[in-house]
């Protein structure tokens, strides 16, 4: 009943932010024009040691960056890096960070970027800049748009989003492109903003940083109420996402052409979705999470089902049922502008340990376009690695491991050694090897001059790409909303890329823009708020390939 | 001194070297050893640590806290959770400690500083297997040492018989003493490799670690390669690589190797099977799916089904199929589409095809390795390191255990006549335990398929069984037979605390092991929920309006701590502790400062009067049984995968009501024999094996009321 009430007293508010189509359509062409804006405003960085990666915003015409802050890996300052679209690595000058708000500002020396106004106004509706945890190389921030939920009751300039994924420290847009807060904290229910002004007004060393940092418009209110607590717990939890599926949900063709997979296998059963592409029985679905024994759910009725062909290429496979009249998916090869909302039907939800079918929503964001075959940034050939871990000693970098199958392990390098000097160029310190390092090229060849027991000793090692671990644990690390991800995650052909947070079983969907077009079959969950998509181009030639090659029975 | 040497003489028996003194010294060890045995909650995942000083510092495994310096919050064992921060780590050993940020004092164990274990000696392992539980106590399982390293948890390591699972990382290895010897680091796939960090590689770098150290690389950082398959995945890529690598003159293998690409599970396992079909030496592996195989391709694009090739050799050739055929029929069933013919050929039975030109083929399917299921890494769970080794165990662990069981012999000669074998032709299929002499026997009902053709052997004779009835919960089946001679058994009605020494008797064998934890419901797949680390630890019971933020209370729970000293809805909560208490929210940050067990002083405005109350908190409450949670699903599939690898689980191993929990290694056939105590005395029926740490057996109070009921 309290829930219900709550609705009530704040369907106002609900019905301000859900997609109506007016609402959609100037929020559209305020995207475009973000979305524009974005590659110049907008940088990758990360920190030295470090595999995330995170985007930082320009924000004055001399280089200053508002960033995300990184912890240092092991308490020495090791500097923020700017990854170039070219695979250049750019070492940051570190002007304030600050732990606690989690940013920090730093400044590039690159020329050519263009800074965002900041903004003490703050819209209803925002944008969130991010990328993603592992960024590919030439890949640029994406973001999110997403509503003002409500503010706590005793703290106006803090707001709470309706965001499914972010990271702490993420920049927050008004509409009209002007920065106005910073993602502060994560509840329950989403992450929470700290307002600009907040952050002047507490803190006294940033305008002495950057004066007049913030240009002031008349202030335009927000709209939400100010909630208790509770309240706001309540309508974080439910009512708000209820009401977004909701609608999202009459934008999916009804029929939905969709059905449940089953994986029988002894006792475990698994599922996956599949989207019907004949009516008399053809369903396309992920490869690789299928099992041996399949079972299909569609209509109410559990069918025997059969693996016909799959393709190692997109990872698609084709299972088989004894239907007749089922409907079909039509695809739409068109491409959304970044930014734009998305929508995938989720069609598993428990009532026992047998599944049911029951429809529902996943509600993201499009990225954009990964090309196949891109390698991330800290795989480019630009970006060397020694092969070694290096602890900071008092008298140099002491190797502390060595990478198995490299270069330096076969060099006779072994773990405590001390790093003396590299090519005659001493390096002391980790920023000096990184400074080193990024004077040369993958391939090279280096003497490393290294002390051992009292005698120094001379190895000949390649410079090879550095292999740093990326967060594939399922809980990516600027993310806070826990999937598990897919089994294959790559290599995949031309994807769409998006934000919605699949699990590996939400899979094999078929994605919908706004207007309730499929543009996409979802083929792999990556991490939190970050999802792959097929487009119709690729799936149309994977189909292609999987009716003229069935498997051998 | 001469009094010394009486005192040396009843340590040494303390030490375990009867059942009855193990049984005792167990017992009285057990709630401290589980009381300074926590869970640790990182992130999303969980792990576990050992108090090891009363003002709360953890050693734990530096695969569970990774880095020093991170926030994370511990779980202890009275409910209370409490944010803690990780100090140093040891990756070449896997040790680590962390600090609770709260002044305790805290429950704590010993540790030893020096190596004072040998090869042989029973220990104890605790953790939280699985993750922590609401309601369940750390499980505490019993082993022997069959390795005793000194160096590191990976290649010099402790090595036991004491099962521990995904969860159990960071957990304690005890001694007799109740010393911590070892942290849970890792396991081999067999049940019987259980390894642990010594407790003297951690106190050798015991300067570093407290000052924040990070000692070595993470084991993933410098062993792998390619970081995109999670455990279990990464075995399995590390054995397709060695693969590659041996058989590069395979012409598979040559290609793959020239163009390395990024292989999914069933490509790297398909090339696995192909080069590999002999079963290693020594290593209980899961048996190979197998599927039917027929040897020729459909036409999917055709509406009727056509054979789009043949394969060379295979059955559809041999039967005379050719290219181009179109079926008509299969075993004298009509086929339509290309679909209702590959539903057909799920079938491993010989299959009669018809073309449209009326030949007939008969075809013999082959059996090829089937497509698997790669279960998905489980969130939520800090998993337990695999590593690649098979452990043997040394003879004088055999020895050793024959010497422990010899004193119980009378036992097992006292149940001779009351367990039974019950075969199928030479395979056992599971055991039953005689109820009354007149031939009733328990046993586990749905391991009796086709009832036929199973036979229990009594003194060299066989009998047929007849079924009486089966009781659908417990799955126990009450079945007679026509024999003379048998003996009923003796029940024990009172349920086994945890750490009693518990038996199994089989006709010529005999386990054993500890009841790992208070007995409960063994619920379904899916249904026994983690302890979320967003909940508050300590439960008072009462409720507040949303609509306003003050303290009116406005709901009391039944039957909670609240309602049990008289809280009423209506009352106006003013101050706790002596603070006062404006908001509702105010009153949840304070309560969340105690823990459960601890008293707390309330003051209410109940109409002009103020009232004090002084509730006693409770534990946090369990979230309702009887929903289904997908993260414990995958969780419950991820260990039973696990738990599988290392030997047979039973078929039905889960969904019973009140079950005992005891850490038995027996065989899915071993179920239906008796759960005795040291005395002979039959506790419970060992219904089912269900997981790598884990046996059930349903308590002798149900298994008499069930077969009570199935009498009549």
């Amino acid at each position: 009943m309290k829930v219900l009430a709550l609705l009530i007293a704040l369907s106002s508010l609900v019905s301000a932010v859900i997609w109506t189509e007016q609402h959609t359509r100037t929020l559209d062409e305020h995207s475009l024009a973000f979305g524009k804006k974005l590659p110049k405003s907008t940088v990758i960085i990360g920190r030295l040691g470090l595999a995330d990666t995170r985007t930082a915003v320009v924000i004055s015409a001399e280089g200053h960056l508002i960033s995300p802050y990184l912890g240092s890996i092991d308490g020495e300052p090791s500097p923020y890096l700017l990854y170039h679209p070219d695979g250049r690595r750019e070492e940051l000058t570190t002007i304030l960070e600050k732990d606690k708000l989690n940013f920090a500002i730093l400044k590039t020396e690159s020329p050519g970027l263009a800074p965002v106004p900041l903004s003490e106004r703050s819209d209803d509706t925002f944008f969130v800049t991010g990328c993603a945890p592992i960024t590919k190389l030439g890949e640029q921030a994406h973001f999110q748009v997403c509503h003002l939920l409500a503010q706590p009751a005793e703290d106006s300039k803090v707001v709470s989003l309706d965001l499914q994924t972010v990271g702490l420290g993420d920049a927050v847009f008004n509409l009209d492109g002007s920065l106005t807060g910073i993602i502060s904290k994560y509840t329950n229910g989403g992450p929470q903003a700290t307002l600009l002004s907040r952050i002047i007004e507490k803190d006294a060393k940033l305008s002495e940083v950057l004066p007049e940092l913030v240009k002031s418009s008349p202030t335009q209110l927000p709209k939400a109420p100010s909630l208790t607590k509770d309240e706001l717990k309540e309508l974080e939890q439910s009512a708000l996402r209820l009401a977004r599926e909701k609608e999202a949900l009459q934008i999916f063709p009804s029929p939905l052409p969709s059905v449940l997979i089953f994986n029988v296998d002894k006792q475990r059963t698994h599922s996956i979705i599949g989207t019907i592409v004949d009516a008399n029985g053809l369903i396309l679905t992920k490869a690789s999470e299928l099992g041996p024994n399949l079972a299909v759910r569609y209509n109410g009725k559990t069918h025997p089902a059969v693996l016909l062909s799959t393709d190692e290429k997109s990872d698609l496979a084709l299972v088989g049922i004894e239907a007749s009249d089922m409907p079909v998916i039509q695809w739409h090869e068109d491409i959304p502008p970044s930014g734009s909302s998305l929508a995938a039907p989720k069609l598993l939800k428990e009532t026992t340990s047998e599944m049911l079918s029951e429809e529902s929503a996943l509600l993201g964001n499009f990225i954009g376009i990964q090309k196949s075959g891109t390698p991330t940034i800290h795989q480019t050939s630009s970006v060397t690695s020694l092969g070694v871990v290096t602890e900071q000693l008092d008298n140099g970098l002491q190797i502390s491991a060595i990478r198995s199958k490299s270069s330096a392990s076969k060099s006779g390098l072994t773990v405590g050694d001390t790093i003396v000097n590299i090519d005659k160029t001493k390096t002391p310190t980790r920023s000096t090897l990184t400074s080193f390092l990024n004077s040369k090229a993958v391939g090279d060849e280096v003497q490393v001059n290294i002390s051992r027991g009292g005698s120094t000793q001379t190895f000949a090692v390649t410079l090879e790409s550095p292999d740093l671990m990326p967060p594939t644990t399922g809980i990516s690390a600027n993310s806070y909303i826990p999937v598990i991800p897919s089994v294959r995650r790559s290599p995949f052909p031309d994807c769409l890329v998006h934000t919605l947070s699949l699990n590996a079983w939400d899979c094999g969907s078929p994605l919908y823009d706004q207007n309730g077009k499929a543009i996409g079959l979802n083929i792999a969950s990556l991490s939190a708020g970050k999802t792959l998509a097929l487009t119709p181009r690729e799936i149309r030639a994977s189909l292609e390939r999987l009716l003229t090659n069935s498997r051998q029975f | 001194m001469k009094f010394l040497l009486p005192f040396l003489f009843s340590l040494s028996l303390a030490l375990g070297q009867t059942p009855e003194e193990l049984d005792r010294t167990l017992k009285k060890l057990a709630p401290d050893l589980v009381a300074s045995t926590v869970a640790i909650m990182v992130g999303q995942g969980s792990g576990s640590g050992v108090i090891v000083t009363a003002d709360g510092l953890v050693i734990t495994a530096a695969h569970v806290t990774s880095t020093p310096g991170k926030q994370m919050s511990v779980l202890l064992s009275d409910g209370r959770e409490l944010p803690a921060t990780s100090l140093g780590v040891d990756h070449n050993t896997d040790g680590a400690l962390l600090k609770i940020n709260s002044p305790g004092p805290f429950p704590f164990r010993p540790y030893i500083k020096e190596k004072n274990y040998e090869v042989g000696e029973f220990a104890i392992a605790t953790g939280h297997p699985g993750g922590p539980v609401v309601g369940r106590p750390s499980p505490i399982r019993l082993g022997r040492i069959i390795e005793a390293g000194t160096k590191s948890g990976f290649n010099d390591a402790i090595t036991t018989t004491a099962t521990v699972i995904s969860g159990d990382s960071g957990g304690p290895l005890y001694n007799l003493k109740g010393e911590v010897i070892g942290i849970n680091s890792n396991i081999g796939m067999p049940w019987s490799v259980n390894k642990h960090v010594p407790l003297p590689a951690i106190v050798a770098k015991w300067d570093e670690l407290m000052n924040n150290e990070t000692i070595g690389a993470a084991q993933s950082m410098t062993q792998q390669t390619e970081y995109y398959f999670d455990e279990p995945y990464a075995g399995l890529r590390e054995k397709f690589e060695t693969a590659l690598e041996e058989n590069s003159g395979d012409p598979l293998a040559a290609e793959l190797l020239k163009h390395p690409r990024l292989l999914d599970p069933h490509h790297m396992q398909d090339f696995l099977d192909r080069i590999d079909t002999e079963e290693e030496e020594g290593e209980t592996v899961d048996e190979i799916p197998k599927a039917p195989y027929f040897g020729f391709t459909l036409d999917l694009k055709a509406s009727s089904p056509r054979i789009a090739s043949i394969q060379p050799g295979g059955p559809a050739e041999k039967a005379g199929l050719a290219r181009g055929d179109v079926i008509t029929s299969a075993n004298n069933q009509a086929v339509e589409s290309p679909i209702s013919l590959a539903l057909k050929l799920k079938t491993k039975a010989p299959l009669t095809l018809t073309t449209a030109n009326n030949k007939t083929a008969t075809l013999s399917p082959e059996e090829v390795p089937a497509r698997r299921h790669f279960p998905q890494p489980v969130a939520g769970l800090i998993s337990m390191m695999i590593t690649n080794d098979s452990g043997k165990q040394p003879d004088s662990i055999q020895k050793s255990n024959l010497e422990f069981l010899t004193s119980l012999n009378v036992l097992q000669q006292a149940l001779q006549n009351s367990v039974l074998e019950i075969k199928r032709g030479d395979k056992t299929v599971i055991h039953a335990t005689v109820v009354s002499p007149t031939g009733r026997l328990v046993t586990k009902a749905s391991e009796l398929s086709k009832p036929e053709e199973l036979l229990a052997y009594f003194k060299g004779r066989t009998y047929p069984i007849t079924i009486i009835g089966t009781d659908k919960a417990t799955d126990i089946a009450l079945i007679s037979i026509n024999a003379d001679g048998l003996v009923s058994v003796r029940w024990e009605e009172d349920e086994p605390s945890p750490a009693t020494l518990v038996f199994s008797p089989l006709p010529d064998d005999m386990a054993y092991g500890v009841v790992t934890q208070p007995a409960r419901s063994a619920p379904k797949k899916g249904f026994e929920k983690n302890v979320s680390s967003k909940e508050p630890s300590a439960y008072l019971g009462v409720s507040f309006s949303p609509e306003t933020t003050s303290a009116i209370i406005s709901g009391v729970d039944l039957d909670s701590p609240a309602d049990k000293i008289g809280f009423l809805e209506g009352d106006e909560v003013i101050k706790m502790n002596g603070k006062s208490i404006d908001t509702s929210e105010e009153l949840g940050e304070a309560i969340s400062k105690h823990g459960p067990g601890e008293k707390i002083i309330i003051i209410v405005k109940r109409g002009d009067k103020e009232i004090t109350l002084k509730p006693i908190l409770d534990v946090r409450q369990a979230k309702a049984i009887g929903t289904f949670d997908r993260t414990a699903a995958r969780r419950d599939d991820s260990l039973s995968s696990l738990s599988g690898r290392g030997g047979k689980l039973s078929k039905r191993r889960n969904d019973f009501p009140r079950t005992l929990y005891h850490d038995q290694v027996l065989k899915p056939q071993n179920c239906g024999a008796p759960l005795i105590n040291r005395k002979g005395e039959v506790v419970g029926l060992n219904i089912a094996r269900a997981l790598r740490h884990r046996s059930l057996a349903i308590p002798a109070k149900t298994v008499n009321e069930v077969a009570k009921k199935l009498r009549r």
